[in-house]
C-alpha cells in the first residue's frame, strides 16, 4: 500500500516544483501588490516555497496548485502583518518621537524597473483597488491576471459555470476601474522610452 | 429583438476578451463586429489589457495618470523697472498673490466636487442625501444634483423620481435607501426601487444584498420582502447573478432570491399573482416602449 502512494506523492512533488519554477515571480508580485512594499517580497516568497513544499497534501492538478499557492500566498501576508502589527505596538512607546521611521516597516530598495517615475504610486493605488474587492472576485482576479490561469481552469477550480467566472472577473475589474476614477486616475499608455 | 441579443453577443464575446483571442478572429465573425461596435466590450477590453498588463509583469507598458486638471499657472507681476510709485509695488503683490491663490483655491475645491450624475426629477414627501465623505444627512428637494458615492433616503409615505445621466429613471418607494456607486451602477440597501433604463448606453446593474442584477434597457424593480428580493421585469431582460448561480428574466417574469442567504441559486417566478408594475408609481411615469 505504503508503496503504491509514493510514487503518486513523487508525481504531484514534481509537478508542485515545476508549477513553482514557472510561477515563482507571479507569486513575487502578488505579495509586492498585497504588502504594498512594506515587507520583502521575495522572502516571503521564499515562505510561500517552504510551505508548499512541506506540505501534507498537494492538490493533483496544475491549475489547483496555482490557486493553493496564491491563498497560501494571502494568509502568510495576514500572518506577517499581524506579527508587525503586534511588533508596532511594541516598539512605539519605547522609540522617539523624532524618529521619522518611528512604527515603519523598512521599505525594501527598489530594483531598477521599479524606480521609473509614478511605479510606486501606480502599485499603492492598484493595492488599495484590489483590497477593496471582495475575496471570491480578489481571488479569481489573482487567478487570472497574477497566475495566468484561463477562464475555463478558474472555473474548474472554483467548481463555477465559464460565463459566471467571466461575469465576476468583469465586474471586479469595473469595480476596481471606478475605484480608480474616484481616486482621480485614469489609464494611460506609456511611450516607448518612458 | 436587438435588446435580446446584445447581452448574448456581450456573453459570447467575454472569454474570447478575457483570453485574448478576439484580436484574432476574422473581422466578418460576429463576435469581433460586435466587439468593435460594443461600448461595454470596448471598455472591458481596455480594462483587460491594462489590469492584464500590471499584474502580470514587472514592466507595464501601460501606467496611469491623474485626471485632475493642470494647475493654472500663478502670474507675478513683473516688477516695473523704475517705478515712480514704489508703494504700489507691494500692494500689487499682495493683490495679485491674494487673486491667484483665490483662483487655485476654487480650481482645487472644484477638482474635489464629485461630478454630478443626475438630478432629483420630483420628489413627493421628503427625501434626505448623505454626500460622499459627509457624516451628516441634508434634505434633497427637487432639481437637486446627486453625485458618486451619494446615499440618498426616502422618508415613510415619501416617493422620488431620480433622473441620472443617459435619461435613466430611477424611482425610490417610502422608506428605501440607495447608494449612486456610477451613473451605471447602484447599490440598493433597503425598500423598493423602479427602474426604467434607456437603451443604447451599455449595462446598467443594481447590487443588491445577495446578488447583483445587470440590464440593457428595461423596466423593472427590486424589492426587499422579508428574507427575500423581488425582481420584476415588465420590458427587456435581465439577468440576475448571485454566488449560487444566475437567471435571466424576461418581461413578465419575476426573480426571487435570497438576500441573507447568497450561495442559493436565485429562481424564476413565471405566473405572478398581481400586476408586476408598482401601484405607488404614478402615471406620468410613462413606462418606456419596446
Amino acid at each position: 500500500m505504503a508503496s503504491s502512494q509514493e510514487p503518486k506523492k513523487s508525481d504531484s512533488q514534481d509537478l508542485l516544483k515545476s508549477v513553482l519554477q514557472e510561477n515563482h515571480a507571479a507569486v513575487r508580485r502578488f505579495l509586492r501588490y498585497l504588502t504594498r512594499g512594506s515587507l520583502p517580497a521575495e522572502d516571503l516568497a521564499q515562505e510561500v516555497v517552504l510551505r508548499a513544499m512541506n506540505a501534507k497534501k498537494i492538490p493533483d492538478t496544475e491549475s489547483e496548485i496555482m490557486t493553493w499557492l496564491f491563498r497560501i500566498a494571502r494568509n502568510l501576508v495576514i500572518d506577517e502583518v499581524r506579527k508587525a502589527k503586534r511588533w508596532r505596538e511594541k516598539e512605539i512607546p519605547i522609540a522617539s518621537h523624532d524618529d521619522s521611521s518611528e512604527g515603519v516597516l523598512p521599505l525594501p530598495v527598489p530594483s531598477v524597473a521599479r524606480q521609473r517615475v509614478g511605479i510606486r504610486e501606480m502599485e499603492n493605488i492598484l493595492a488599495e483597488a484590489l483590497e477593496d474587492l471582495d475575496e471570491h472576485s480578489m481571488e479569481l482576479v489573482t487567478l487570472r491576471f497574477f497566475g495566468g490561469l484561463s477562464t475555463s481552469e478558474i472555473a474548474k477550480t472554483q467548481s463555477l459555470p465559464v460565463g459566471t467566472v467571466c461575469a465576476k472577473i468583469f465586474r471586479a475589474t469595473k469595480k476596481m476601474k471606478i475605484f480608480l476614477e474616484e481616486k482621480g486616475y485614469a489609464f494611460s499608455e506609456l511611450e516607448p522610452g518612458e | 429583438m436587438m435588446n435580446s441579443q446584445i447581452p448574448d453577443m456581450c456573453e459570447r464575446a467575454a472569454e474570447p476578451i478575457l483570453s485574448g483571442e478576439w484580436e484574432s478572429l476574422r473581422s466578418s465573425d460576429p463576435i469581433r463586429s460586435h466587439i468593435n461596435s460594443c461600448r461595454e466590450c470596448q471598455g472591458r477590453i481596455q480594462e483587460v489589457r491594462f489590469f492584464g498588463e500590471v499584474f502580470s509583469t514587472d514592466e507595464p507598458r501601460v501606467g496611469l495618470q491623474r485626471k485632475s486638471p493642470g494647475r493654472a499657472p500663478i502670474q507675478l507681476p513683473t516688477p516695473a523697472k523704475e517705478a515712480k510709485t514704489p508703494w504700489l509695488i507691494p500692494t500689487f503683490k499682495v493683490a495679485s498673490i491674494a487673486v491667484a491663490a483665490c483662483f487655485v483655491a476654487i480650481l482645487a475645491w472644484n477638482a474635489f466636487q464629485p461630478a454630478g450624475i443626475g438630478r432629483v426629477a420630483s420628489l413627493d414627501g421628503e427625501a434626505t442625501v448623505r454626500r460622499f465623505g459627509s457624516r451628516t444627512s441634508e434634505p434633497l428637494g427637487e432639481g437637486a444634483l446627486v453625485h458618486r458615492g451619494d446615499l440618498v433616503r426616502t422618508e415613510p409615505n415619501s416617493r422620488l423620481h431620480l433622473r441620472l445621466e443617459e435619461s435613466n429613471d430611477v424611482f425610490l418607494n417610502e422608506s428605501t435607501e440607495v447608494r449612486l456607486e456610477a451613473k451605471r451602477l447602484l447599490h440598493h440597501n433597503t425598500g423598493e426601487t423602479w427602474f426604467e433604463i434607456a437603451k443604447g448606453n451599455g449595462e446598467f446593474e443594481v447590487e443588491t444584498r445577495g446578488a447583483d442584477v445587470l440590464v440593457l434597457g428595461t423596466s423593472f424593480g427590486t424589492r426587499y420582502q422579508e428574507d427575500e428580493v423581488l425582481v420584476p421585469v415588465t420590458s427587456g431582460r435581465v439577468r440576475v447573478l448571485t454566488k449560487g448561480g444566475e437567471v435571466e428574466i424576461d418581461p413578465g417574469q419575476v426573480g426571487v432570491y435570497s438576500s441573507s442567504k447568497p450561495f442559493l441559486p436565485p429562481v424564476v417566478r413565471t405566473n405572478p399573482p398581481q400586476n408586476l408594475r408598482p401601484s405607488w408609481l404614478s402615471s406620468s411615469n410613462g413606462e418606456r416602449s419596446e
